[in-house]
């Protein structure tokens, strides 16, 4: 009894010492997507897990995926998750709102989301401005790529009333174009590919690339990265400098490798379809930010924007500086 | 005047089932007759199967076996020619007492304000004029029976069933009831089977009383009622007569009350 | 005239209490002892809700969304009264489908929207059917249940005195049931509005949902707090008439 007794109690000690030990190996970090996985925008994160980066830098990241940007950016204000991938927006709505947060990893400096036409509508739909009263959808309402689709129309001169702008989610833009639940949306890549490769939509305005994006916005615009809270970069600088060395560290393999390599690297639930992926992806390259740092520049563009939708009156009054903190990708940069 | 059988049952036994192989027989091999226009009760201790004659006569419940004659026809379904009172009241609640006494006239096809027009003087009849545009919860107990009595006698059934009508009355009340009851039944001289518990009320008001034996409910005896007409039902018990006839019906009633009771103290 | 008294009374009460909730929530903000981003703050709701009825923005939305919930308390009345009398009337068909029913009502109608989306579009439609959806079981229970439950003595007694199926059902079943059916429509108005509203939270591009998602959306927890309270609004008028209406059909039950 005695001797059984003994040898359990030794086991119990042995199991949570070993308990702790592994606790105090890996770090615990809340990780909040703002799309389903596998999203064009935030692939960084997808890779940077697949490298087994994370791991390296002692992290137990858990990714918790979102159906959209707001529903993130709203749990990363509200502390149910640490750090988020997400859109600058965020940042930027937040701070009207008096919250702070940080953009400091950019991963995307381009939209990254094309503007994308129900075939059926080739010849009716010329550009933006032909949406005027049609149902379009983005990913939610008052998401990044809501302010997209906002400043695309009424830079044409169609008035909010006349927008019938609706939320359809990140993967199932597909449904929502082939049901013709919307004539269009602005999407996110892979599944913006998907359609288009199997000619059930065209692209109106490609915002992946450079051309597209300054025709639409004069300038880079600062799309996608690593989001924080200003407390806590200040509380746990530790923990962030590891994240943004995974993420930074990404960046930089995507940057050195080609798009079939990242097929390769990725589980194919991700990649589905392989020739679809890379050639989405291949399309994507220039919307990817290689050095990591989001720049006043591109973030201007997207304080322009909310301003000239009316969605934030005053937007270009806030100072870019203070939306952004490059101090850790640059110490990871110095790393190597 | 007595000429032909109003109400007519040869045998009667009704049987309910109560589980896959039990059951349980509520009247057992019943044989009356009830004359045109004679007044007839029917009392029994609780539970002896009275309320389930009148739902065989009426056609609510068909019998297990046996033959129902009324008026010399067959009862094959509701009769719509009977006047039915329940014990508790069946007024339509959310219809006025002047909408609810001219509903049996509109089943039949009335149009509305002839209807109307009978209804009130029915209403008059049983005593209500002032209430025609009352609902139902808004009177008394005793009012509510005038009420279902016009309801029944407005489209002039010539049998008048009447189950424990004036049970849940007090006893003033019912008193009263009872001699209207009287005197409308000898205007319009219509067939009546009343059933009781009360001796003394069947004695009061009827031609002929049968007493039944608890269940299964049978015919124990019948006994003629000579008392004179028109009668009060207050005055009436003072009648010399009156206490050797209860003495005697008792003497029959009284075994089955017993047995009734121990019955039910068992299955409490 | 006591009575009107004591209600007044109770009146002031809950007016008190209600002040005093708003006092301790502006104070509180104000002081910094509960954020401000999360719960906003009374006298924001206000300023925001007089903005949104000064310019009209409001009523647009709210239209939309009464639109659907009309539509979907309607269609959703109907179609439970009408299922609740076939399943009364023919007890063939309610043991066949009563299983069904018991079924299709346990599932999460909140889950199910997306796919109502995808079946009936981000239009009307989809949010027509999510508000028929809650309220039709509602309706459907409340008339069955008040069919099945009409006095046997007074059908007994309205068949002896003369009434045929048809008649019976006008004059008895329908009245009986009516009863149920005003108290269920009260709790249906509700379900619809969320119908509605849920719905188009979920994809749409006006209405009070929206209204609310985009709110959201911009971390504006004032505009989400001031939608919540014009539905709440639009609900306690919708119950006051209804109430009055439900007073009129069954004053014969006042005593």
């Amino acid at each position: 009894m005695t001797r059984w007794l003994r040898i359990t109690l030794a086991l119990a000690i042995a199991l949570t010492g070993w308990q702790i030990a592994w606790a105090a190996e890996r770090e615990k970090v809340d990780f909040g997507v703002g799309s389903a996985p596998g999203a064009s925008v935030y692939i960084q994160v997808d890779l940077a897990k697949a490298l087994g980066y994370f791991a390296e830098e002692g992290l137990d990241v858990n990714l918790q995926h979102f159906k959209g940007g707001a529903v993130a950016g709203a749990a990363l204000v509200g502390g149910s998750i640490e750090i988020s991938a997400n859109a600058v927006d965020h940042v930027i709505k937040a701070k009207q709102q008096g919250k702070e947060l940080r953009m400091i990893v950019s991963f995307t400096h381009l939209p990254g989301t094309p503007l994308v036409v129900n075939t059926k509508y080739r010849n009716e739909i010329k550009s933006p401005k032909d949406l005027r009263g049609r149902p379009v959808g983005v990913t939610a309402p008052g998401s990044a790529t809501d302010l997209l689709m906002r400043y695309m129309m009424s830079k044409e001169g169609v008035r909010p009333e006349e927008m019938k702008i609706i939320g359809v989610g990140t993967n199932t833009i597909v449904p929502a174009i082939e049901n013709d639940q919307v004539v269009a949306a602005i999407g996110v890549d892979p599944w913006v590919t998907h359609l288009v490769k199997r000619g059930k939509g065209f692209l109106l305005v490609d915002l992946r690339t450079e051309k597209d994006t300054r025709a639409v916005f004069g300038g880079p615009y600062q799309f996608t990265g690593l989001l924080a809270r200003a407390d806590i970069i200040e509380r746990r600088p530790g923990m962030i400098q590891k994240v943004v060395n995974a993420l930074v560290k990404a960046n930089r393999w995507m940057a050195a490798n080609p798009v079939e390599k990242w097929a390769e690297v990725l589980p194919p639930e991700l990649v589905g379809d392989r020739a679809t992926w890379i050639e989405s992806f291949k399309a994507s390259r220039e919307t990817f930010t290689a050095d990591s740092l989001p720049t006043k520049e591109a973030v201007m563009t997207v304080l322009r924007t909310f301003e000239a939708v009316g969605q934030i009156p005053n937007a270009t009054r806030m100072d870019p500086d203070g939306l952004i903190d490059t101090r850790f990708v640059r110490k990871a940069l110095e790393r190597k | 005047m007595h000429t032909h059988a109003a109400i007519r049952l040869g045998q009667v036994t009704k049987r309910f089932a109560l589980g896959p192989d039990a059951e349980f027989t509520a009247v057992a091999d019943v044989s009356l007759e009830v004359q045109a226009g004679e007044f007839v009760s029917v009392v029994g201790p609780s539970g002896c199967g009275k309320s389930t004659l009148l739902g065989m006569i009426s056609g609510l419940l068909p019998p297990s076996s046996g033959r129902i004659l009324v008026e010399g026809e067959a009862v094959a379904g509701i009769n719509k020619r009977l006047g039915y009172l329940f014990q508790r009241d069946a007024l339509l609640p959310w219809k006025t007492i002047l909408d609810n006494v001219a509903v049996p006239l509109l089943f039949r096809g009335w149009d509305a304000r002839s209807a109307r027009a009978r209804a009130r003087d029915w209403i008059q009849r049983v005593g209500l004029t002032g209430f025609e545009g009352y609902h139902p919860n808004q009177l008394s107990g005793g009012m509510r029976k005038r009420v279902s009595l016009a309801m029944t006698l407005v489209y002039e059934p010539e049998i008048i069933l009447m189950d424990e009508p004036f049970a849940a009355l007090d006893v003033q009340t019912r008193n009263l009831m009872e001699n209207d009851l009287l005197e409308i039944w000898a205007q319009e001289r219509k067939t009546v089977l009343f059933i009781t518990h009360d001796l003394e009320e069947a004695i009061a008001l009827s031609d002929r009383v049968i007493v039944m034996t608890a269940s299964p409910g049978r015919v124990k005896g019948a006994y003629d009622i000579p008392l004179g007409r028109p009668r009060s039902v207050t005055e009436v018990r003072f009648h010399p007569a009156f206490g050797p006839l209860y003495e005697a019906m008792w003497k029959d009633l009284k075994d089955e009350v017993q047995i009734s009771y121990e019955k039910s103290r068992r299955l409490a | 005239m006591r009575r009107a008294a004591a209600s007044l009374d109770i009146l002031g009460w809950r007016l008190l209490l209600l002040a005093a909730f708003l006092l301790l929530w502006e104070v509180s903000v104000r002081r910094g002892w509960i954020d401000r981003f999360f719960v906003s703050q009374p006298s924001h709701l206000f300023r925001q809700t007089w903005d949104w009825v000064a310019s009209g923005y409001v009523f647009r939305h709210l239209w939309v969304t009464m639109e659907e919930m009309l539509l979907g308390f309607l269609a959703g009345t109907l179609l439970g009264i009408l299922v609740g009398f076939l399943f009364a009337f023919m007890p063939v068909v309610a043991r066949i489908f009563d299983p069904l029913m018991v079924l299709l009502n346990a599932l999460p109608r909140v889950v199910l929207a997306p796919l109502f989306v995808l079946w009936f579009g981000l239009g009307l439609l989809s949010k027509v059917v999510m508000a028929v959806s809650l309220v039709f079981f509602v309706v459907f229970f409340s008339t069955y249940t008040g069919l099945r439950e009409v006095d046997r003595d007074i059908v007994n007694n309205a068949r002896i005195l003369g009434g045929s199926r048809r008649q019976l059902i006008q004059h008895v079943y329908v009245p009986a049931a009516m009863a149920w059916i005003f108290s269920s429509l009260r709790t249906s108005v509700g379900f619809a509005l969320i119908g509605a509203v849920v719905g188009e939270y979920l994809g749409a591009s006006e209405g009070m949902g929206w209204v609310i998602a985009y709110a959201e959306a911009q971390f504006n927890s004032t505009q989400v707090i001031a939608g919540l309270f014009v539905l709440m609004a639009v609900v306690a008028l919708m119950d006051f008439g209804l109430k009055r209406l439900e007073e009129h059909f069954s004053h014969w039950k006042a005593s």
